[in-house]
């Protein structure tokens, strides 16, 4: 505990881990939509991760402020508690009978979605090194 | 089946998969019997098709790790929203896959074929052929093997995610 606090705290592993649980889920939503390509009316299930980060880095919003533990959140979110959300995409051209899975769509965000993980494992891992490295320095 | 855990995405595809899979073998059996007039159930044989329906077993992380803590529920992406508690699991709503609900023999009429020397000919010198299209067979084959193809794709991407992660 002392060694996450002290340390990994200090670091963005946290925030791009939240990311790692969003893309997995992303992925488990694209691989939805790709097996239900088929089936009658079935409409998609998208995952919005990044919107909710900006959110909540967006200056221009109120945070709630809270005088307690126990109260309740309110307002802008903190980036540390920016969670994944699943919803169903709602399309305007699209009346709501028909199966609104496009292949294309899916498989570039098929594509997308894990470079970014990718990327985001490659980037947790090269923060370790550089932590472990320094504990090296540390000891001589 | 509920499913919990970190393979969900392969078995996700995995659902796809079967269900393709499921569809090609009702094509195969479609087309092998383009020309059966005789069933056990009497008559010629009728064109069979699958139906899918997506499974909805959508689950919530929190009844797993964390007592209920009130939250706010928004309509609408653009709401403000009213973040829950401070353990960052992620909500997730996504279904479990696609499943096959029933085999459907097709109710159409038979095609008739003016053949007298047929053995199952009528006293017209008409016999009742199986209610099936090999086009429309084979189209539907194509899109079979298209949406298999499509759910390997997804299959292989969520794998190479899961073996990076083992790097770590």
């Amino acid at each position: 505990m002392f060694f996450k606090n002290a340390i990994i705290k200090q670091t963005p592993i946290p925030i791009v881990a939240q990311g790692l649980d969003a893309y997995m889920m992303r992925s488990k939503a694209i691989n939805n939509n790709l097996s239900n390509i088929t089936t009658p009316g079935y409409q998609r299930i998208e995952v919005s991760f990044e919107e909710q980060l900006q959110r909540a880095l967006d200056e221009k919003n109120i945070p709630g402020k809270r005088t307690d533990a126990n109260h309740m959140h309110l307002g802008k979110s903190t980036v540390h508690r920016v969670q994944a959300e699943a919803f169903r995409a709602e399309d305007a051209t699209n009346p709501g009978e028909i199966n609104n899975v496009d292949v294309d769509l899916e498989m570039s965000k098929l594509a997308e979605n894990q470079i970014q993980f990718q990327f985001a494992v490659k980037f947790i891992k090269e923060q370790m090194d550089g932590i472990s490295s320094a504990i090296r320095m540390a000891k001589g | 089946m509920p499913m919990v855990g970190l393979f969900t995405g392969l078995n996700i595809s995995a659902t796809g998969l079967r269900a393709q899979r499921v569809r090609q073998n009702v094509i195969s059996s479609n087309l092998a019997n383009a020309e059966t007039t005789r069933t056990k159930d009497g008559g010629p044989y009728r064109k069979q098709s699958v139906v899918f329906e997506a499974d909805p077993e959508e689950r919530n992380h929190k009844f797993i790790f964390e007592p209920d803590r009130l939250k706010g529920d928004r309509t609408m992406q653009t709401h403000m929203p009213i973040p829950d508690g401070d353990l960052g699991i992620s909500k997730e709503y996504i279904g479990s896959g696609v499943k096959i609900v029933e085999i459907k023999q097709d109710e159409g009429p038979f095609r008739t074929v003016y053949d007298p020397n047929h053995p199952d000919a009528n006293k017209e010198g008409y016999v009742e052929m199986p209610n099936i299209n090999v086009v429309e067979e084979m189209t539907d084959m194509i899109v079979a093997t298209r949406a298999y193809e499509a759910n390997a794709t997804a299959f292989n991407s969520t794998k190479a995610m899961l073996m990076k992660a083992l790097d770590l």
